[in-house]
């Protein structure tokens, strides 16, 4: 039967999975965490979040995370812009449901503490996420880390996020979740490398140095009319003071100078400090501005006024204030090789203002290190892609080392840096970096209208809320939102139904479909790799399997079957003689609606057995069992047909169609006893007893023989106790093939029977129905535990429906199965209509492989 | 009028000559028609035809406007697939009398033989005598009379139009029900009677659809799938996850799951051979990949004019319903870049592909939906499906979510119903029968095109000698993989041969008969990059098709839900909303990039195993690397080939 909770209860087993090993093969990989540059696994915190597991999606994102709540604020997410869904309708929704995590766990969660295992100990020099990430990766790994930080609080450039971006609180909630896992981290506040501490001391004191000191120094602007007095206020640090709360109010017309991030967080924080209005400048065009998107989009949203391609050319002065900034048009602001080389043009123009803010670059400063020779055009240059500097036990990373990036960037940075130094100091030298990607492979989540559901917006701030500093401008998801938004993930990250199909084929498709055809080296890296064999589904010890059967269709040789609609004989006699169209009257006989007898549930609880009963009496089916499922009605008959299964110290019954013997005993007769003449006679047969109790069925007139491919029909739910053994039917068949019998005698074949098409088999290898057990416990809800089945059901009326319609569905798909190979009964199907895909079911079934039977001579 | 006498002259020079007097407007009288077949067919102008004795099969098939008359009897499918005009028999009709007709009128002054309107959908067949079994038989819409009695099960899983009978019902056919004729539809009969001099009956009854087949009850609930290594593979449980979702749904629903998608399970494929020689150094010099020749021309066999592919590629057939506008007209757009064909798929063609495609196959399936001569006449080749590889032995499947009004319109059926094609053509019963289909289509486009088949793999190795008997130009032929919009799980699982074993079984067969290479094969199922079309040609195909790679290609997630119609990618959905998602020219350069790395493997193939021409590559090229490819395919057993390639 089937409910939608049975959605929630497949998915226990995947939840409880941890993160599997890292995939090397970007083809396994989903596109959102190879964008990722600290290859976070999307998808399964997605899916996490959807199943309201917010702990391990917590723990899945700060896996190599460290700044999740920040992240969850102002990453610019280029996961979001790789997405697969960014083609269709819209990218999930990654980074907001980061935040909405984060949000829901609080500041207080942290991962478990790590121990300092190792001796050897490890210095950095600055405080930034760069730094932080590598601290945090080289304690995780058991060193000593001792951090200096030249100022007297730890986030570098974080902390001129402004608030209404980013509240305070979550940068110290991040720095406290490091400290509180890496207790081998020790912070040097107010230690500044040349003052309070130089370099060669750290060299001597540690085994290794690593420099993420940032870029801190604003550039300066360096225009006419600028004094020291008119110089207006610039980026960073004056981020920073607002960050902190103590930067002077605006007033009147500000204008802002740059293009980047920086610039639009200023642009925004004027706005909320005191400008009357603000008017934003830069080189470049709306599309080559550094700034993100989003980011310039939310400053125009909020009221700045932006204008492209303008540089400043003169600040106008009055009584020694700003009075007015003349620009001229800038033409075009990088070279044909993409450096920045501005071109101005004449056009001029002078705006009024009373302040001038700026933000055009930012570079680092440091007398010890440019000493060292560590520095140079204010970055510090490393000779290789891991971050050695000139000096030996000296690595940089971070801006310092690369330029000015996003925080994910710059957390890349520092685990590349912590790798670098583990190679260093562990001496594995590796040459290169990438993230270790790893999966939880967590289930998709079951939600019915994951291709409908639309990408949310989490509702913007209102109007008033907006001009406050210490507003944030998004709001949360609410947890509804989050789960809806959760379930659009496409999950690129797991396998769908289709082997033929996989994730990495898929990804091999649709590399092909983003190569370009003139790009040599990327087009024979692909087809190296399209020439990689694949692993054989089909292993040596691999047992036969049922599944390994194929049908032969209709198409010209054999006609195809009018009409479409599933109509299609099912009915189905068991009894001796199986001549066309000729059965003598005085023999047994059992007519069934559908050629589908069932047992094994003798043990069931009893809504279970009176709906089962019930239902099989209604669609015209049998069943197996040592009991009748239910007491039998006024003539004692149960209401379906009841074939008895006779173990040695068993009674036949006179309410039984049919007496099945278990005998063990190959030669032991069956005692043919009918209770009345209409009762059918037959035994059950296994492998190792058909070679003797065949002959015996035959001399003695049995009128079915019962297969029992299962480890023993006897014992409950015998089918869950091992692989069916198939070979019982194709023995069965040679034997009595060999005695000319093989109309003689009906054969039932019990083991593994899952569906219409098992039962189309069955049929085809010349048996007259097919005994189902688990399948049809699974139908009625049953839980497989272990060796066994519990049932929690027991309102009758739907199991009643379940069973009626199992046995519809099941008896139809036998149907469409035998209609397609040309056949109008289920029972005219045979042997010659299947063939096997693998060697070993051939073997076992003794029918042929699709192909390679060679040339027909007398065709 | 102008006279034709068909003593003295071949059917094809006469249909010839018929549409030269129809283009110039000419009335034509036909003498000795001794019952000769496809008289007329695919003539388009409403000039009068006077056949002054017997006509043969397809009497008037595949017309648009000419008035037809028949002095004596027709033999089956007379006005097959007519939109418009007339046709008037003055003795009796056999078999399916206006199989498919979707206009126009026709008269049988005499009885008729069974199946008379099978798939009919607009226009009116009248029968004055009596009808034999089955009339109306899954017809879809229009109006048949028929004045005596009619034969059994009349109007058998009809989907709509009426029925009306003078006479006798001798019995109904399932999903149709009586009810009674209005005043109006009486006045009308009463005139078109009196148009063409019948006498009006006492009384009619009216048969129509009873409706409760045509939409699947209980809907299936909505589950994404369960990733396949939980399932399938050697380390899957017996009793998997898969197993018991499987049964409780079929609890639920009470009939077989449908799904997108072929096979899902791994069977044997190409990917299980492996090319003899090392090619790790394949791709490395860009004049040897230049100079290799892939251009191929199929489909000229029997003088049409051939298929001119810049490389052995095609693309497989998908029909305008199965998947979106946008999509089709992607496809179109990337196979124009590319330079290969394209193929409508089942339900007509759609003006927008037509119009993109440079060259295009139109596809003609059972239910005939869409199929009409001025679409044939605009293809570059028609093909004739008899099953595709996810569910051969079956008709297609589109489920009501995705039959929206425009595309039941092109089809000319009612909008709504979970359509399950006919699984068999009202005119192929087998093999003579489409010998007979076959030299129809050629006429009615003057033997211009090429005339393919598309067969599912089964019974591959005696089929394809019927194929080669019956005069195709080529088969495309498609395994256990190949893909669908809608198949029955079970049979897209179980029924059919891999794809790697129906090219096998193709081989052999035309060898049984000597006949090695003289029925060019498309082989396709399951084939994704120029590595598996390359060891595809090897072994003897001649081209291969792309479906479902071309999918994916185009942003396809796999998820196999195409028949729920929701689409994500806005590919295989009707949905307006999801349809808009689907950008036509970004997907059809992201397919062109496909196909083109396709084009570069295969020439980097054929280049570094020593050949200039990709018709070199052959089987002495390839090995085997699992027992089962070995035993399938016959090549040699080397597990260790390709390792570290």
């Amino acid at each position: 039967m089937y409910d939608s909770s049975c959605d929630t209860k497949r998915m226990s087993p995947a939840c409880t999975a941890t993160a599997s090993a890292d995939t090397p093969d970007p083809m396994d990989l989903p596109p959102c965490q190879t964008a990722c540059p600290v290859g976070t696994d999307i998808p399964g915190y997605a899916a996490l979040i959807w199943n309201g597991e917010l702990e391990a999606a917590v723990a899945a994102i700060s896996a190599t995370n460290p700044f999740s709540a920040i992240c969850g604020r102002v990453c610019p997410a280029p996961c979001e812009s790789r997405c697969k869904r960014a083609e269709s309708d819209g990218a999930v929704t990654i980074r907001q449901l980061k935040r909405f995590a984060m949000d829901r766990l609080g500041a207080d969660y942290h991962l478990p503490p790590v121990p300092v295992t190792r001796t050897r100990t490890i210095a950095i020099v600055g405080g930034g996420p760069a730094g932080l990430t590598a601290a945090q990766d080289l304690a995780e790994a058991g060193y000593a880390v001792h951090l200096h930080e030249a100022g007297d609080r730890l986030g570098g450039m974080m902390n001129a996020i402004p608030p209404f971006r980013l509240p305070a609180n979550l940068l110290q909630q991040d720095i406290r979740r490091i400290l509180a896992h890496c207790p081998g981290i020790t912070v040097h506040y107010n230690s500044a490398l040349g003052a309070q501490i130089d370099l060669a001391t750290l060299e001597t004191r540690h085994d290794a140095v690593l420099l993420t000191i940032g870029l801190s120094i604003d550039r300066p602007l360096t225009v006419p009319g600028l004094s020291p007095e008119t110089a207006g206020v610039h980026g960073i640090r004056w981020m920073e003071a607002v960050a902190r709360g103590d930067a002077p109010r605006l007033a009147g017309a500000v204008v802002v100078v740059g293009g980047g991030n920086v610039a639009m967080d200023m642009a925004r924080a004027a706005l909320r400090h005191g400008a009357e209005s603000v008017d934003l400048f830069c080189l470049e065009s709306r599309q080559e501005m550094p700034a993100w998107p989003h980011e310039i989009e939310q400053a125009v949203t909020e009221g700045v006024t932006l204008h492209n391609g303008w540089g400043p050319a003169e600040v106008l002065t009055r009584d020694g204030a700003v009075s007015g900034v003349v620009f001229r048009r800038c033409t075009s602001v990088f070279d044909d090789k993409g450096c920045f080389a501005p071109v101005f043009g004449k056009e001029t123009r002078t705006l009024a203002a009373d302040r001038l803010l700026s933000a055009i670059g930012l570079e680092a400063r440091n007398a010890t290190l440019a000493d060292r020779g560590l520095l140079a055009q204010g970055r510090v240059p490393t000779n290789d892609a891991l971050g050695r500097t000139a000096a030996a036990k000296v690595f940089a990373a971070g801006d310092c080392a690369r330029g000015p990036s996003a925080i994910v960037q710059a957390m890349h940075e520092g685990h590349k840096a912590a790798f670098a130094i583990r190679g260093f100091l562990e001496g594995t030298a590796p040459e290169s970096y990438r993230p270790a990607y790893r999966s939880r492979r967590i289930a998709p989540a079951p939600e019915a209208a994951w291709e409908t559901l639309a990408r949310e917006a989490p509702p913007a701030a209102d109007a008033a809320a907006a001009c406050r500093m210490d507003a944030e401008c998004e709001a949360p998801f609410d947890p509804g939102m989050a789960r809806r938004q959760a379930a659009r993930c496409l999950r690129c990250d797991t396998e769908t139904g289709t082997a033929n199909y996989s994730r990495r084929a898929r990804n091999l498709i649709q590399a092909m479909a983003a190569t370009d055809p003139e790009d040599t080296r990327a087009q024979n890296a692909l087809l190296r790799t399209l020439l990689q064999p694949r692993e054989n589904p089909f292993p040596p010890g691999r047992p036969a399997h049922i599944d390994d059967v194929v049908f032969l269709s209709a198409a010209l040789t054999r006609l195809v079957i009018d009409p479409y609609r599933e109509a299609c004989s099912t009915r189905t006699r068991i009894t001796r003689r199986r001549e066309v169209g000729f059965t003598p009257d005085d023999l047994p006989t059992l007519d069934l609606d559908h050629p589908l007898l069932f047992t094994g549930f003798d043990e069931a609880p009893l809504p279970v057995r009176a709906a089962l009963a019930e239902g099989l009496a209604a669609a015209g089916c049998g069943y197996i069992g040592r009991a009748p499922l239910v007491a039998g009605t006024a003539d004692g008959k149960p209401p379906m047909p009841w074939l008895q299964l006779l173990g040695a110290q068993d009674t036949p019954s006179a309410a039984a169609a049919g007496l099945v013997y278990l005998s063990d005993t190959a030669a032991a007769p069956v005692p043919l006893e009918r209770r009345h003449p209409g009762q059918l006679l037959g035994r059950r047969v296994t492998a190792r007893t058909l070679a003797a109790a065949i002959p015996l069925a035959i001399d003695q007139q049995l009128d079915f023989l019962l297969l029992d491919g299962s480890p023993d029909i006897g014992q409950p739910w015998a089918e869950l106790n091992g692989h069916p053994d198939l070979t019982v039917i194709r023995e069965a068949i040679r034997i009595l093939r060999q005695l000319n019998m093989e109309e003689e005698i009906a054969l039932l074949y019990f083991g593994g029977m899952r569906s219409g098409t098992d039962a189309a088999k069955v049929l085809a290898l010349n048996c007259n129905a097919a005994v189902f057990s688990v399948a049809m416990a699974l139908a009625l809800d049953g839980r497989i535990d272990g060796r066994g089945i519990h049932f929690d059901s027991s309102d009758e009326a739907p199991l009643r429906q379940a069973v009626a319609h199992w046995i519809k569905g099941t008896s139809q798909e036998a149907a469409i199965i035998a209609r397609c190979t040309g056949k109008t009964d289920v029972h005219n199907l045979e042997p010659e209509d299947m063939r096997c895909i693998t060697l070993t079911t051939a073997e076992a079934l003794g029918l042929p492989l699709a192909s390679g039977q060679g040339r027909r001579e007398w065709f | 009028m102008e006279s034709i006498d068909l003593a003295t002259m071949t059917i094809r020079t006469a249909n010839e000559v018929i549409r030269g007097h129809g283009a110039a407007h000419q009335d034509v009288q036909i003498f000795n028609p001794d019952a000769k077949h496809y008289l007329c067919v695919g003539l388009t102008n409403p000039i009068r035809v006077r056949i002054r004795g017997s006509a043969g099969y397809f009497c008037g098939g595949l017309t648009d406007g000419p008035r037809i008359e028949v002095q004596n009897n027709v033999s089956w499918g007379v006005g097959d697939n007519m939109l418009a005009g007339s046709i008037v028999v003055g003795g009796n009709a056999g078999a399916i009398a206006g199989e498919a007709m979707r206009g126009g009128e026709i008269v049988i002054k005499g009885n008729m033989g069974s199946r008379a309107g099978q798939v009919m959908k607009k226009g009116t067949l009248c029968c004055a005598g009596d009808s034999s079994f089955m009339a109306g038989y899954m017809m879809y819409g229009g109006r048949m009379i028929i004045l005596g009695d009619s034969g059994e099960k009349v109007g058998e899983d009809m989907a709509g139009g009426a029925i009306f009978v003078g006479g006798r019902v001798t019995s109904l056919g399932s999903d149709a029900r009586l009810e009674a004729p209005t005043e109006e539809e009486l006045e009308e009969i009463r005139t078109f009677l009196a148009r063409h001099g019948l006498p009006m009956p006492d009384r009619f009854k009216k048969i129509v659809c009873a409706g409760g087949q045509l939409t699947y009850p209980t809907p299936e609930p909505r589950l994404r799938s369960l990733p396949h290594p939980r399932f399938t593979g050697s380390r899957a449980d017996y009793w998997n996850e898969k197993v018991v979702e499987d049964n409780r749904v079929k609890a639920h629903i009470g009939r077989y799951r449908i799904r997108g998608y072929g096979a899902a399970r791994p069977v044997p494929h190409l990917t299980d051979l492996a090319f003899r020689k090392d090619l790790s150094g394949a791709g490395t010099d860009p004049a040897a990949i230049a100079g290799v020749h892939l251009r191929t021309f199929i489909g000229g066999k029997h003088g049409a004019r051939a298929l001119d592919l810049s490389m052995p590629v095609m693309i497989a057939p998908m029909s305008y319903g199965a998947l979106s506008g946008r999509m089709k007209r992607a496809l179109g757009i990337a196979s124009r870049l590319s330079g290969i064909s394209e193929n409508t798929g089942e339900g007509g063609m759609y003006a927008y592909e037509r119009a993109e495609a440079r060259q295009l196959i139109a596809q003609c399936l059972s239910g005939r939906f869409g199929w009409n001569i001025h679409d044939m006449k605009r293809a570059d080749g028609l093909e004739l499906y008899i099953s595709q590889g996810a569910k051969p032995g079956l008709g297609g499947q589109l489920m009501a979510s995705k039959l929206t009004p425009e595309i039941a319109a092109m089809r000319g059926i009612p909008a709504g119903m979970d359509l399950r094609s006919p699984s068999r053509h009202p005119d192929v019963l087998g093999g003579d029968d489409l010998i007979m289909k076959i030299e129809e289509l050629r006429e009615a486009v003057g033997w211009r095109l090429p005339v393919s088949l598309k067969l599912g793999a089964g019974r591959t190795r005696d089929d394809i000698k019927i194929a080669l008997k019956d005069g195709l130009d080529f088969v495309e032929l498609d395994g256990l993989q190949g893909g669908t919009g809608a198949a029955g799980n079970e049979v897209a699982e179980y029924v059919g041969i891999p794809t790697l074993a129906a090219l096998m079984e193709a081989l052999e067969g035309l060898e049984e008969i000597d006949a090695k290479g003289q029925l060019p094969i498309v082989l396709m199922g399951g084939i994704q990059n120029g590595v598996d079309a390359a060891k595809a040609l090897a072994l003897g195909a001649d081209a291969v098709g792309l479906g479902t790679a071309m999918l994916i290609a185009a942003g396809c997630i796999a998820c196999m839900q195409c028949s729920v119609g929701n689409c994500v990618a806005g590919l295989a959905t009707q949905k307006a909303d999801h349809v808009a998602r689907f950008d036509i020219e970004r997907r059809a350069l992201s397919m062109h990039r496909y196909l083109e790395s396709i084009r570069r493997q295969l020439a980097a193939i054929t280049a570094a195993l020593g050949y200039d021409d990709v018709r070199g590559l052959n089987r002495n090229d390839l090995v085997a690397l699992t027992p089962e490819a070995a035993a399938m395919t016959r090549l040699p057993y080397e597990p260790s080939a390709g390792q570290g390639r």
